[in-house]
C-alpha cells in the first residue's frame, strides 16, 4: 500500500488477536485493505486508490466459554498520495456497531451506523520514525453527536536484529484521538513490542505487542462507557 | 497487604499471560524448531510468502474472502471479510511443497429496511490453522477451524439466540489438471459441537474456468463457473450447494490478485450458524476481491 496503515491506531484494517491482561475479555480483529490502482506519474507524486474491511469481535471469558459482547464492522474505500517523505490519505468510512448475543435480554442494543471523511497527514523521514496527524467528520451519525474528531501520534522502531535472516526490531507506538461527541475525553493507545519480517523491505510481517487503551470504549455499542485496559496482542500484518 | 481483589487480577494476569506464551510459542514453533539445514540452495523456507501454497477455494461460501453479496431473491446484503495469512512456506530440494498458516474470517448478514438502514440478522467468526501440501496437480490441505455464530441484535425481540461453538478438522483434496479446471473433494469431523449434533460432512466440488480474454484497458478477464456441495449429517442430513457463475477481472494473465463479480444460487441450510437448521434458497449478485 502507498500509504502504510497506522499501527498504532486500533480501529486501522489488520488481523490479530488480543487478550485483555486486565480483564476476562478478549478482542479478534479481521481486516483487509485492497488496493485497486495506483498511478506513478513521472513528477515523484504516486496515487493509489482502493477500498478496505474489518470486522471487531469483543468476547468475554468465562472458562472454556467466550460469549460475544460487541461485534463492530467498518467498510470504506480510500484515496491516497505518496511524495518523498510525506504521505496522506482521504477515507470515506462507514461504521456499525452491533450488540453481542450474550447480552440478549440484559442490554437493549442502540442503533450504532455512521459514515465520515477523514484526512491523515503522515511524515517519515527515517526508518525508525513516522509520525501523524488527522481530521475527520461524521457526515451521518446515529446516535447523533458532535462530528469533528482529530487523531495524532507516532511510531518508533529500534534498530534492527537478524533472527533466522529476517530483520527484528522493537516498536513503540502512541495514538491519541479526540472525538467531539465526548468532547472531555482524550483517547490514548500505546504500544510496546517487536516486529519480524522475513526479509528486509518486505511489508509483511508478525507484531507482539503490550498494549495500553485508556479512554471511551472503541467499540460502538459501549461508546459512552469508560474503557482502560491492558492487553497482549499479535498481529498479522498483511 | 494484598486483598482479595488484587490476587484476583494478578491470576487473571497469570492467565492471560500463559495464554499469550501458548500462542505466541505454537505461532513460533515452525520457525523455531524448522532444521537449518532447510536453509540450503536447493531448499527454501519462506516466510509470509506472496500466495498460498493451496489456492482458496472460491466456491465454498466459509472460505475466507473479502466480498459483498446483495441477495436477490430477499432484501438482505451479506459481507465477507476473511485473510489466510500462510506463515510458513517450504520447499525442499525433493518432493512435495509444504505451507503452513493460519486464517480468520468473518461474515455478516444484514436486512435492508430501506433509508439505509442494515439491521444485523447474524454474524459467524471463523478462525483456524492450516498445513498444506502440493505436488504437481494436486493439494491437500488439513484445517483445523473454531467456529462461533451470533445472533444479530436486530432480532433480540424475536429470536431467541442459543450457544453456536464449534470446532472441526477437514481435510480436502485438490485436483488441477489444467488450467481450466480444478475439483475437490474432503471429509471433515467437528470435534466439538454446541448444540450437539452429528459431526460428520463431506465435500466436493469443481471450478471451470474459460481461457483468457483481453478486457479492459490491457487487463484480461475469464469466466467462471463453481459448484459447491457440502454434505452434512447435521440437522437430520443436509446437502448445502452453492453455485456461482461469473467474471474474473484481474491485472495480468497469471495474477492471484482479482476482482470476481458472479451470480450466486445457494440452496440447503443456512451457512449462518444461529440458522442452521433452517432452509436457506437464494439467489445473488456477488463481487469478490481476491488478494
Amino acid at each position: 500500500m502507498l500509504f502504510h496503515n497506522l499501527v498504532g491506531d486500533l480501529r486501522e484494517p489488520q488481523t490479530g488477536l488480543v487478550a485483555y491482561t486486565t480483564q476476562n475479555r478478549y478482542e479478534g480483529e479481521v481486516g483487509a485493505t485492497v488496493e485497486l490502482l495506483r498511478y506513478l506519474p513521472s513528477n515523484g507524486f504516486q496515487w493509489a486508490w482502493g477500498i478496505f474491511g474489518e470486522g471487531f469481535i469483543l468476547l468475554d471469558e468465562y472458562g472454556a466459554t467466550f460469549p460475544m459482547r460487541d461485534g463492530d464492522w467498518y467498510a470504506g474505500m480510500y484515496v491516497s498520495e505518496k511524495s518523498g517523505d510525506f504521505s496522506h490519505r482521504l477515507e470515506f468510512e462507514h461504521e456499525s456497531s452491533h450488540l453481542g448475543d450474550s447480552l440478549q435480554g440484559l442490554q437493549t442494543p442502540t442503533f450504532f451506523s455512521r459514515e465520515n471523511l477523514n484526512f491523515t497527514s503522515s511524515w517519515q523521514p527515517n526508518d525508525a520514525l513516522r509520525l501523524h496527524v488527522g481530521i475527520g467528520y461524521w457526515e451521518n451519525m446515529a446516535p447523533s453527536g458532535g462530528p469533528l474528531f482529530l487523531s495524532w501520534g507516532g511510531e518508533v522502531y529500534s534498530p534492527s536484529t537478524d533472527i533466522l535472516d529476517g530483520p527484528l526490531r522493537g516498536f513503540s507506538t502512541l495514538h491519541f484521538d479526540w472525538k467531539q461527541e465526548y468532547s472531555d475525553v482524550l483517547y490514548v493507545t500505546w504500544e510496546a513490542g517487536v516486529q519480524w519480517k522475513f526479509k528486509k523491505g518486505e511489508t509483511r510481517d508478525v507484531r507482539v505487542a503490550l498494549i495500553y487503551y485508556d479512554g471511551n470504549s472503541e467499540f460502538g455499542q459501549f461508546a459512552s462507557t469508560h474503557d482502560e485496559h491492558w492487553g497482549l496482542g499479535v498481529y498479522f500484518d498483511p | 497487604m494484598m486483598n482479595t481483589g488484587d490476587w484476583g487480577s494478578i491470576l487473571i494476569l497469570k492467565h492471560r499471560i500463559r495464554t499469550f506464551v501458548f500462542i505466541i510459542v505454537f505461532m513460533g514453533l515452525g520457525s523455531v524448531f524448522s532444521p537449518k539445514s532447510a536453509w540450503t540452495q536447493e531448499s527454501r523456507l519462506i516466510f509470509m510468502p506472496d500466495e498460498p501454497l493451496y489456492n482458496s477455494l472460491i466456491g465454498d461460501p466459509r472460505e475466507p474472502q473479502c466480498a459483498i453479496i446483495a441477495q436477490t431473491s430477499q432484501s438482505r446484503y451479506e459481507g465477507l471479510i476473511g485473510k489466510t495469512i500462510e506463515l510458513l512456506q517450504w520447499t525442499p530440494k525433493d518432493g512435495p511443497d509444504w505451507g503452513w498458516g493460519i486464517e480468520g474470517a468473518s461474515f455478516i448478514e444484514l436486512d435492508s429496511l430501506g433509508g439505509g438502514v442494515f439491521p444485523e440478522r447474524v454474524s459467524d467468526w471463523y478462525l483456524g490453522m492450516y498445513f498444506s501440501e502440493s505436488e504437481g496437480d494436486l493439494s491437500n490441505r488439513l484445517e483445523y477451524i473454531h467456529v462461533s455464530s451470533h445472533l444479530g441484535d436486530e432480532l433480540f425481540d424475536t429470536v431467541q439466540r442459543f450457544i453456536y461453538t464449534r470446532e472441526s478438522f477437514r481435510f480436502t483434496s485438490s485436483y488441477t489438471p489444467v488450467d481450466n479446471l480444478r475439483l475437490y473433494a474432503g471429509v471433515g469431523y467437528w470435534g466439538h459441537m454446541a448444540p450437539a449434533d452429528k459431526p460428520f460432512f463431506i465435500h466436493c466440488g469443481t471450478e471451470l474456468y474459460t481461457d483468457p480474454f483481453h478486457f479492459i484497458a490491457g487487463t484480461f478477464g475469464r469466466g467462471y463457473f463453481t459448484c459447491d456441495l457440502k454434505f452434512k449429517d447435521e440437522a437430520g442430513g443436509v446437502v448445502d450447494q452453492a453455485y456461482q457463475f461469473g467474471l474474473k477481472w484481474t491485472w495480468k494473465k497469471d495474477s492471484h490478485q482479482a476482482i470476481r463479480m458472479a451470480v450466486l444460487y445457494d440452496n440447503g441450510n443456512s451457512e449462518y450458524g444461529q440458522f442452521y437448521r433452517q432452509q436457506d434458497n437464494r439467489w445473488g449478485l456477488g463481487i469478490y476481491f481476491d488478494p
